[in-house]
């Protein structure tokens, strides 16, 4: 079949490589008992064929750099744990992942060559939906639009919190410590109760869930003893095969409102009004301050206003910000609740709001055709979509990887974090594409590095552009909350305090728990002793 | 169709659903139709706000830009591009979509049943 020259080309390599504790013949007898285990159709070895869907399409390095040997799909717990003996008796590296949509940081493709992937997204169970309560129980392959349509379709008032793309999971987003647009934006706050397996294969319930016959294991988060679920997200300790998700009951009234601001030194006020008002929660979901080139994407590519190269002029994005009626920045934010709370919390928002020059207001109705405002009125109401991958279309060609920092909430430290990346980024040849979002106590800034991986030259600058800011960021006091497989160790190495202690803590708890060394080495720069 | 199939298994009869609210359902898709607007649609629906249409607008006229709508597209291509992912559009997994949906979702979209 002719190859479609828009496809980045195919792995060239001879023969692929194989995880270091693997002759080819002990390849291939593992691969064969895997396929007793779990049914021929479910293991994934062909790397110039079904393998090649577990590539990251997005990242700044070759595809070969991130490429499995091999891909194994289970069906349940049961699977899982013949899985990991057959892996405990080969030494194999099993990379996991759920939905395996975490683009931008690395999709479904494992830490190093060779890795198998353990593929979860075959579990697809609502295991139970309580809406009295307000919670859901799921398996690692229920994506958001899946819980999303299944709420729908039995009439549900209970709203979910995806994050921006809607095909990811509540499980592997919450793992990953990802974040949503609703109230209920800080998924792993919302998370209740989890069930892990082990390498060796002791599945355990944690918190509530642990008292056999519990009534309580989706709400109470905390248990008795010490609480263990944070362990298992961004880490290699255990294979997470449950949640539970508190989801929000659909309040009375919803008012979605943007702010748009001209210049780009406004950013410094918006920050010190909306530091206070997220605390006090008058702003009660992620106070989202947009970047005019990411609010412009969905309406917009780059060319229609630009065709030179390096980082757009000033002149060009004031063209751009004028025809589109948007600002330098775009504040979205919204009100929950019974209209009186609504008028009253708004009168506050509006007069802080109006002490910045030339703020202007948008609210539901005044945007009919955007698709910007609109995929924004979604994912603060907890409705799926997939909008925001129209950034990728501002270059034509696009990829991209994620630098996401966090800094406090001051005018200062929000303009520190802009300016670094904007000039570091406009050194390389990029645009700045990035929102500031307010958690709760912290600001954190996503910059999508956005890049034309068919240009070899360009992806070579995105990957030395990156590298550049971690350093650049560390020297702060800033740290990134997350990151793309292939600068998890220069993150981890950041996190240097008193000689590495919190990492050295990680890698004795690895130790104890998989001793062998098979899952996910390598996850937030942890390594199995024998490796690291 | 969209079958809701009982926990655990391939029984795709039963909704599974239970009386007191409890749900345990496994969700499995078994056509076309269910499985576009589950996978594709939000990227290659019509209108704005669909980043695939959005893209094929710039290289094809407007009314073939959303894939329901065009004319011509060779199954065989579209199953390519499915496993191989095209651009911005990551390739799709056999987990997520196995062989035997592919052929229900490619004649879907190339058919003219829709
Ligand atoms: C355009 C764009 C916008 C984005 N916007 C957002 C956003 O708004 N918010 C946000 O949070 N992210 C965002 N992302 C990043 C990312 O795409 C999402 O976080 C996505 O939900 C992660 O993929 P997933 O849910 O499929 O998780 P997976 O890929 O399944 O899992 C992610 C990681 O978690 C670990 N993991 C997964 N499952 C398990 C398990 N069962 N046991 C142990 N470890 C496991 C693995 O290390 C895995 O790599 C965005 C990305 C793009 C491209
Ligand atoms: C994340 C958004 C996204 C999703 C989800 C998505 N696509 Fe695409 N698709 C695109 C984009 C963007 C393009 C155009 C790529 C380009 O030309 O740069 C495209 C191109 C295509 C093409 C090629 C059209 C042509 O004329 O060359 C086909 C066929 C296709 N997609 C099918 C599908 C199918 C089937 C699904 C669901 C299983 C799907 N896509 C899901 C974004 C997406």
């Amino acid at each position: 079949m002719a190859v479609h020259p828009g496809i980045v080309a195919a792995d060239q390599a001879p023969e692929k490589p194989l995880p270091e504790s693997l002759t080819p013949a002990e390849f291939n007898r593992a691969v064969a008992e895997l396929r007793r285990a779990i049914g021929d159709e479910w293991v994934f070895t062909d790397d110039e064929g079904d393998l090649r869907t577990y590539r990251d399409v997005y990242s700044t390095l070759p595809d070969e750099a991130n490429m499995p040997s091999a891909a194994v799909a289970p069906r349940s717990v049961e699977e899982i744990q013949a899985i990991l003996k057959i892996a405990r008796s080969y030494q194999i590296p099993l990379w996991t992942v759920s939905t395996g949509k975490n683009y931008a940081y690395g999709g479904p493709a494992p830490r190093k060559p060779g890795f198998f992937v353990l593929d979860l997204n075959r579990m697809k169970r609502i295991i139970e939906v309580n809406e009295e309560h307000g919670y859901a129980v799921v398996e690692p392959g229920v994506s958001y639009f899946e819980l999303y349509n299944y709420l729908q379709r039995r009439g549900s008032k209970l709203w979910i919190d995806p994050a921006a793309p809607g095909w990811g999971s509540v499980l592997g987003n919450l793992l990953e410590h990802g974040a949503g647009y609703t109230p209920y934006g800080d998924h792993l706050l919302m998370n209740c109760g989890m069930q892990v397996v082990l390498a060796d294969g002791t599945v355990v319930e944690t918190g509530m869930g642990a008292l056999s016959g519990s009534a309580t294991s989706s709400l109470y988060k905390y248990g008795c003893g010490p609480w263990v679920e944070g362990m298992f997200t961004q880490s290699n300790f255990g294979i997470v095969t449950k949640v539970g998700i508190w989801l929000m009951p659909e309040p009375p009234g919803y008012r979605p409102y943007l702010v748009t601001f001209p210049r780009e030194e406004d950013l410094y006020q918006i920050t010190e009004i909306v530091g206070p008002l997220r605390l006090n929660m008058l702003i009660p979901n992620a106070a989202t301050t947009v970047g005019l080139i990411w609010e412009a994407a969905p309406n917009a590519t780059r060319k229609q206003y630009y065709r030179g190269k390096g980082p757009m002029p000033m002149r060009h994005r004031r063209k751009m910000a004028q025809d589109l009626d948007i600002g330098m920045w775009n504040f979205y934010g919204a009100l929950y609740g019974p209209e009186p709370i609504m008028d009253n919390n708004w009168k506050v928002l509006e007069e802080a709001f109006r002490s910045i020059p030339g703020a202007k207001f948008f609210f539901e109705g005044d945007r009919p055709n955007d698709p910007a405002w609109r995929y924004r009125v979604k994912l603060m109401k907890g409705v799926p979509n997939m909008t925001e991958f129209s950034l990728m279309n501002w270059v034509g060609s696009g990829a991209h990887i994620d630098f996401s920092p966090r800094s406090p909430v001051t005018g200062e430290d929000s303009m520190k974090q802009f300016t670094l990346i904007r000039d570091r980024a406009n050194e390389y040849g990029f645009d700045y594409i990035g929102e500031f979002l307010v958690g709760w106590r912290e600001l954190l800034n996503i910059f999508q590095l956005i890049f034309d991986r068919l240009d070899e030259d360009e992806r070579r600058r995105a990957h030395e552009c990156f590298g550049h800011l971690v350093n650049d960021f560390a020297e702060q006091g800033y740290g990134e909350y997350r990151t793309h497989l292939n600068f998890m160790d220069e993150i981890a190495g950041t996190y240097n305090w008193n000689d590495g202690a919190l990492w050295k803590l990680h890698h004795r708890l690895k130790q104890a728990l998989d001793p062998v060394g098979i899952l996910s080495p390598g996850k937030s720069g942890i390594w199995p002793a024998s490796k690291s | 169709m969209l079958l809701l199939a009982g926990c655990g298994n391939d029984d795709t009869t039963g909704t599974g659903e239970q009386a007191d609210g409890h749900a345990d359902t496994q969700v499995t898709y078994l056509d076309g139709k269910a499985l576009f607007e589950l996978y594709c649609i939000a990227c290659h629906g019509a209108g704005p706000g669909h980043p695939g249409t959005m893209r094929l607008e710039e290289r094809m006229s407007a009314d073939q830009a959303p894939l329901l709508d065009r004319d011509n597209l060779p199954p065989d291509y579209v199953k390519l591009v499915v496993r191989e992912g095209f651009k911005l559009m990551p390739p799709f997994r056999p987990s997520e979509i196995d062989d035997a949906q592919l052929d229900l979702l490619t004649d879907y979209i190339t058919g003219d049943n829709h």
